[in-house]
């Protein structure tokens, strides 16, 4: 067994076969196995349908968000559910016997999927997040994952069309196939506001070899080139730094 | 025999990387254009029930915050007049540090050891320990690899942990630090490019609390190995994580903070 590598505009390059290592211990779960590792998405990994946007949505309003986008983005915002799921360097995801954790080296906190809990906490106490609230649960080797508790801050751009708000929902289905060596993921948008339909896309990840290290996308906003680059203004009210 | 790769975070500026995701988001440029290693061999089937020794999943509340640790740590005489500097700036009216200004990633030891839960998710070969804070996500790996080599494109404001269990206690090795973020280490000191962090995680109490030992060395920093100790209680099992919204933007909330200071304070 050994690992290859993609070529695009960082080539990899392979210096040796590399002997796969058996797989380390889990903790004990009854949960099935091997979402744990990093995942990479590539040029072939996208099936993404144009959404059917609910009538009462305007280009005024879709332009509004794509503006608030590029905010976050500027200002090295957190930047949530979808693009947290659309990341170019490979999510990691870690399953736990009672959460699955995503993390992505996007600046965005992780996703927390528990698996050990039916319903989210009452509205009353729940503080909407860009994430949302996920909820897991297995059902044979399929992880079913539902969302809720969105807010509409961050980027909410959804892949096809539309946006998060805080009235949108999300399904998402996790299979392994090709013998785990890679992972589809289903999502499933529903949104009255927005969505006139279940908005469906898919995306495939690749296991990326066993010895990636995760990088950090250390994002500073009073960076002025970076600034500079993104818009044609400087970073407001800057002061003397001393650093 | 090894692999060598060139997976995104060593080949492209990382402010590029989320530059250029964002700005496009996600849409116009592919991933394939940042395609790292990918793996041949096929995943487990199904979860091994050998577990490890301990489960250190869970929600983990800080009880006596960092801050708090006694100021023992012996200086170098540059450390010492660094933070001597901080200290007046900070005197000088200058109390917002630089990283919180611009909502920086927080990173090690940080992220650790503040008033927020700390979420650890254990999984076979790899621990996540997740922070509400404006951070990334600290990866222990406890696959056996080592540390990449330190160079400036391998650095993070939560270094490259490597982690093994001596019994029941889990012993993390860090490096490859970056100077970025919160540097500040409790008792004194900050974090550098030259800094090596040794943590021993322990549960106490039935597993209800959870006992972590640092230790810092650095000979840029410290003349001795400089070590606290940090105490968690387990939260219920229902408790869920919150994210942070800091706003950079908002430039109005620091309009009389006098400016910023450097951050080599703890």
């Amino acid at each position: 067994m050994r690992a290859h590598c993609m070529l695009g505009l960082l080539a990899c390059v392979a210096t040796a076969a590399a002997a796969q290592e058996p797989p380390a211990t889990m903790p004990a779960t009854n949960a099935p196995a091997g979402l744990t590792g990093f995942w990479a998405l590539r040029f072939d990994s996208r099936n993404v349908v144009p959404a059917v946007l609910s009538p009462s949505v305007t280009p005024d309003e879709i332009a509004r968000h794509l503006s608030a986008d590029r905010h976050v983005i500027r200002w090295c915002q957190p930047v949530g559910m979808p693009l947290v799921m659309e990341s170019s360097a490979p999510l990691d995801i870690v399953q736990g016997a009672t959460q699955v954790a995503i993390a992505s080296q996007m600046p965005s906190a992780a996703r927390h999927i528990y698996l050990d809990r039916r319903t989210p906490p009452g509205a009353d106490i729940l503080e909407p997040t860009r994430n949302g609230f996920s909820i897991g649960e297995w059902d044979g080797q399929t992880l079913f994952v539902h969302t809720t508790g969105f807010d509409d801050q961050g980027v909410t751009h959804l892949p096809g069309g539309g946006f998060r708000t805080a009235t949108s929902e999300l399904t998402e289905r996790y299979q392994l196939v090709d013998q785990g060596r890679e992972l589809e993921v289903t999502f499933t948008w529903t949104d009255p506001k927005v969505l006139q339909q279940p908005h469906t896309y898919a995306f495939r990840y690749y296991r990326v070899a066993r010895d990636f290290n995760a990088g950090e996308s250390f994002c500073d906003p009073n960076d002025q080139e970076r600034s500079a680059f993104l818009t044609s203004s400087p970073a407001p009210a800057r002061m003397p730094e001393s650093r | 025999m090894p692999v060598h790769c060139a997976p995104v975070s060593r080949s492209i500026p990382r402010q590029r990387v989320i530059l250029l995701s964002g700005l496009l988001l996600g849409l116009l440029l592919g991933p394939s254009l940042l395609s790292p290693c990918f793996a041949d061999s096929a995943a487990p089937a199904t979860a091994s029930t050998a577990a490890a020794p301990v489960d250190l999943s869970g929600f983990w509340q800080i009880k006596v915050f960092t801050a708090a640790v006694p100021r023992t740590a012996k200086l170098t005489p540059r450390a010492m007049a660094l933070l001597q500097a901080s200290a007046r700036e900070m005197a000088s009216g200058k109390v917002i540090p630089y990283f919180s200004r611009w909502c920086n990633f927080v990173g090690m030891p940080f992220l650790m050891g503040q008033s927020p839960p700390i979420n650890i998710v254990q999984g076979s070969d790899e621990i996540l320990i997740l922070a509400e804070q404006n951070s990334a996500a600290r990866h222990i790996y406890l696959d056996g690899r080592p540390h990449p080599a330190p160079t400036p494109l391998e650095r993070r404001t939560d270094g490259h942990s490597v982690g093994h269990w001596q019994g029941d206690v889990l012993v993390v090795d860090t490096t490859n630090f970056s100077d970025d973020g919160a540097i500040g280490i409790p008792g004194g000191g900050y974090r550098t490019p030259t800094s090596h962090l040794v943590e021993r995680f322990q549960l106490l109490s039935g597993g209800q609390s959870m006992q972590i030992e640092s230790t810092w060395d650095d000979p840029n920093v410290f003349t001795e190995p400089h070590s606290y100790t940090s105490t968690y209680e387990k939260l219920p099992p229902d408790t869920y994580a919150y994210e942070d919204a800091c706003d950079a933007s908002d430039a109005a909330a620091y309009s009389r903070s006098g400016g910023t200071r450097s951050d080599h304070m703890p």
